[in-house]
């Protein structure tokens, strides 16, 4: 078995609102991928940023291939950004968008995406994407425009893209899978769900049913109001519910509860030298549950009998007009 | 030559247990451990490591092998040398092990990776150990 760690030669050109993709090769168990986005950004002698403009320009991104299979699906590039954020406690490369009147420059943000248990095991081998065994493998981004960075700012397509830079377990030769996994593999399930909050609701009355068949592990959360900036208002308590035996496992009443227990679960900055002022306390309307809250195990909540509805997540909802962004990562049996 | 020595580590015992007999095996495990799947690596038999470790243990029993090494010692490197070719070709320990640890109750040591169920929500249905732990194990162990 060898680590294998390259960037993939093609590059996943920008072209505002527009899907683009590149081809992943397929030779080896993929442990993470290291996605780099560059944006050659002309900014004009007045400008306003939005708030997390470089995760907003990416308005999907999904890893697929052959035969239906969809490892990784983001609907918006902050749920990447955030589940990022939560893996490395805050420590991304994250550029800021040039002042107003300034040069134009390559701003760059790094979104590591890793698939295992352990993020800072680059090679971990608990949760792997099986390039070598697939075919069509695919990295795929729908972007946005230059509105999504905010106001007064230019995007040069020509010089801006998203690069993939690939860390993999490679069989050497007369190596079987069955020698480094002999009881097969886990691959990564991640599920992107969108609920608009159209009405307010009290006790946890907006709900969501979590997806069942494998093994949950998290689901990052992203409360957004009728702006579409994060919020720490729009939704005021969150719990799991279990309608079948009248149970509600877990509840915190207060949002800022919610984010403080994350900032402690997963060690996140309370100052970052460089990076954007939104990351300087907690970041407003997000937080990353882990299903261990529940289970005490590590790895999640079983629902591989599970059927749907039998567990949700519940929100009490206090402003109309956003939206939550639900994040699932499951571990799948491949 | 080297029958002298070993004679005297198998006899070996300490409370009247038998120590010596364990430490040859120990000794004849390492030396092919180190052996079997580094010539299975070296010379390609249609990738059969099993097919080294029967060669490697025919060898040790060679009259010449035999009189150098001496009984005890040239029947331990045969007897192990067939076991780890069968073990590198079948997986014969991991297999076991996980076949084992599918009957017995309780929570799996694991290396890195945290899977100690504190209390299982046995109204759900979670499982004392899921397959996808059960995976996880597996792969950290085989990777050593």
């Amino acid at each position: 078995m060898l680590n294998h760690t390259y960037q993939v030669t093609d590059k996943v050109d920008f072209s505002a609102n527009s899907t683009k993709s590149i081809d992943i090769p397929e030779t080896g168990y993929i442990n993470e991928i290291n996605l780099l986005l560059e944006l050659y950004v002309t900014p004009a002698t007045s400008v306003s940023a939005n708030e997390d403009a470089l995760a907003r320009i990416i308005d999907a991104l999904k890893i697929t291939a052959a035969g239906g299979k969809n490892y990784f699906t983001v609907d918006d590039g902050r749920q990447l950004l955030y589940h990022c954020f939560h893996q490395y406690q805050g420590q991304l490369l994250h550029d800021p968008l040039p002042s107003a009147g300034g040069s134009a420059t390559t701003v760059r943000a790094l979104f590591p995406l890793h698939f295992g248990l352990d993020p800072f095991d680059s090679f971990d081998p608990s949760i792997i994407i099986p390039g070598a065994e697939l075919s069509n493998l695919k990295l795929e981004v729908t972007w946005g425009s230059a509105s999504d960075l905010g106001s007064g700012y230019t995007i040069t397509a020509s010089s801006s893209q998203m690069r993939a830079i690939v860390k993999e377990l490679t069989l050497e030769k007369g190596e079987t899978r069955d020698k480094i996994w002999p009881d097969g593999i886990n691959v990564p399930l991640f599920e992107s769900r969108s609920l608009s909050l159209s009405a307010t609701a009290s006790n946890l009355g907006k709900t969501d049913d979590v997806p069942v068949g494998s093994m949950l592990h998290s689901a990052l959360i992203i409360v957004l109001n009728s702006s579409g900036n994060r919020s720490d208002t729009d939704v005021t308590e969150f719990g799991t519910k279990y309608p079948k035996l009248a149970l509600e496992e877990f509840r915190i009443d207060n949002f800022y509860a919610i984010k403080g227990i994350n900032r402690k679960q997963f060690l996140l900055p309370g100052t970052v030298v460089g990076q954007p002022s939104s990351w300087l306390s907690d970041p407003k309307g997000v937080f990353l549950f882990k299903f261990s809250e529940v289970t005490g195990k590590a790895i999640g909540l079983d629902l591989s009998t599970a059927m749907t509805g039998d567990v949700k997540l519940g929100f009490t909802v206090a402003s109309t007009g956003g939206q939550i962004l639900i994040l699932y990562r499951s571990i799948a049996l491949g | 030559m080297l029958e002298r020595l070993t004679t005297t580590i198998k006899n070996l015992k300490i409370a009247n247990i038998p120590v010596g007999d364990a430490l040859l095996l120990l000794i004849g495990l390492g030396v092919n451990e180190a052996i079997v799947p580094t010539v299975a690596r070296l010379i390609r038999l249609g990738n059969l490591p099993s097919v080294v470790g029967a060669g490697l243990g025919i060898i040790a029993k060679m009259p010449a092998v035999e009189r150098f090494l001496g009984s005890t010692l040239a029947n331990v490197l045969s007897a192990t040398a067939i076991a780890e070719g069968i073990d590198e070709q079948f997986n014969v320990k991991a297999r076991a092990e996980a076949m084992l640890s599918r009957l017995l109750p309780g929570r799996v040591a694991t290396a890195g990776v945290e899977t100690s169920g504190v209390e299982e929500i046995a109204r759900l249905g979670q499982a004392e150990v899921s397959e996808q732990e059960r995976r996880i194990v597996s792969a950290m162990r085989a990777r050593g």
